[in-house]
């Protein structure tokens, strides 16, 4: 599996992924495995999850798009690092569709 | 439309000086701000609401939204009292428990009563936002009347006619449109095919589920931990 990541818009600190096919993601058990690998669970409910880990937050949608933006007031997010994490959670995509 | 030019500070226009008080409900986006100066303009007094959407919005959206509102000063030559309520939760409350696809409309119902307790506690008459009429799912005549039927108070919308050009050549005359446009501020968790012609039966329903007591607990919560500046 593989995703596209983009900049929901011009100067975003974020990014936006868009997995290569629609899935359909278990929330609440993807939620529980990245909770035991460190992240620690915001909100999840069956249309949303929004987690955070190492001041990045992450929210993830059932269809498998998802959002990796820094959490606190400064600083953004390179696109070298926004790749590794969208790795990292697409091995857990993997788990759960 | 009116010719507009930059205003310098404390020029804007004072025909209602110290007759009204408004709670103008800002966002980070443009238009809000928007009609927030067109009745700064007129001489209102306003005390400024900002619902936090944390962490279905990203932080960036309440430094937007406090850089508006400096800005709106800078123009009225006036302090603007601000108020930063937590709405998360509420949203929250109306993901888990009642239909999706009418939670833009639920969520401004909870705005909205946040924004009457505000305006009650400040001794303001009216509540300002920057609806357009047609402009997005929640501003469709339909759901405007849903969304105003949940408080007593007047919700003035100084933008409903004009189209989205329009307040946007508002916006960049009056200094806002270039902050308003920086990243951040979009809502996460709308839904994908938001009802645009909801009615007060169909929200009742919902809201139902949800109970009447505690949505008035929560508008009150909203009210009592918001940050006030």
């Amino acid at each position: 599996m593989s995703a596209v990541l983009l900049r929901p818009c011009k100067g975003s600190r974020g990014f936006q992924g868009v997995p290569d096919h629609n899935l359909k993601l278990k929330l609440s058990r993807l939620s529980n495995l990245l909770n035991e690998d460190g992240f620690k669970e915001k909100v999840c409910v069956d249309l949303i999850t929004v987690l955070e880990k190492n001041g990045l937050e992450y929210t993830i949608y059932p269809s498998g798009k998802f959002l990796i933006k820094p959490g606190k007031m400064d600083g953004g997010l390179s696109l070298e690092r926004a790749e590794n994490e969208a790795n990292e959670l697409l091995q857990f995509f993997e788990k759960c569709k | 439309m009116r010719n507009r030019q930059v205003p310098s500070a404390g020029q804007a226009r004072r025909g209602w000086q110290g007759m009204i008080k408004l709670v103008a409900l800002i966002s980070g986006g443009i238009d809000s701000p928007v009609a927030a100066y067109l009745m700064l303009e007129k001489g209102a007094e306003l005390v400024a609401l900002h619902m936090d959407n944390r962490p279905f919005a990203d932080v960036q959206s309440i430094q937007k939204t406090f850089r508006l509102i400096d800005r709106l000063e800078e123009i009225s030559g006036s302090k603007i009292k601000r108020y930063l309520a937590p709405h998360g939760k509420n949203q929250l409350a109306f993901t888990r428990e009642c239909r999706h696809n009418l939670q833009c409309v639920l969520c401004r119902r909870m705005m909205y009563r946040a924004a009457e307790l505000v305006a009650r506690e400040e001794g303001a008459d009216a509540i300002i936002t920057g609806e357009s009429l047609g402009q997005v799912a929640s501003q469709t005549l339909p759901n405007l009347r849903a969304e105003n039927q949940t408080i007593t108070i007047p919700v003035l919308r100084p933008l409903i006619g004009l189209d989205k050009l329009e307040i946007e050549a508002i916006a960049k005359a009056i200094g806002t449109f270039e902050l308003s446009i920086q990243p951040g501020g979009y809502c996460t968790i709308t839904p994908k095919h938001p009802v645009t012609a909801s009615t007060p039966e169909r929200i009742a329903i919902e809201e139902e589920k949800i109970g009447s007591d505690r949505l008035r607990e929560m508008a009150k919560k909203t009210f009592r931990e918001a940050e006030i500046t």
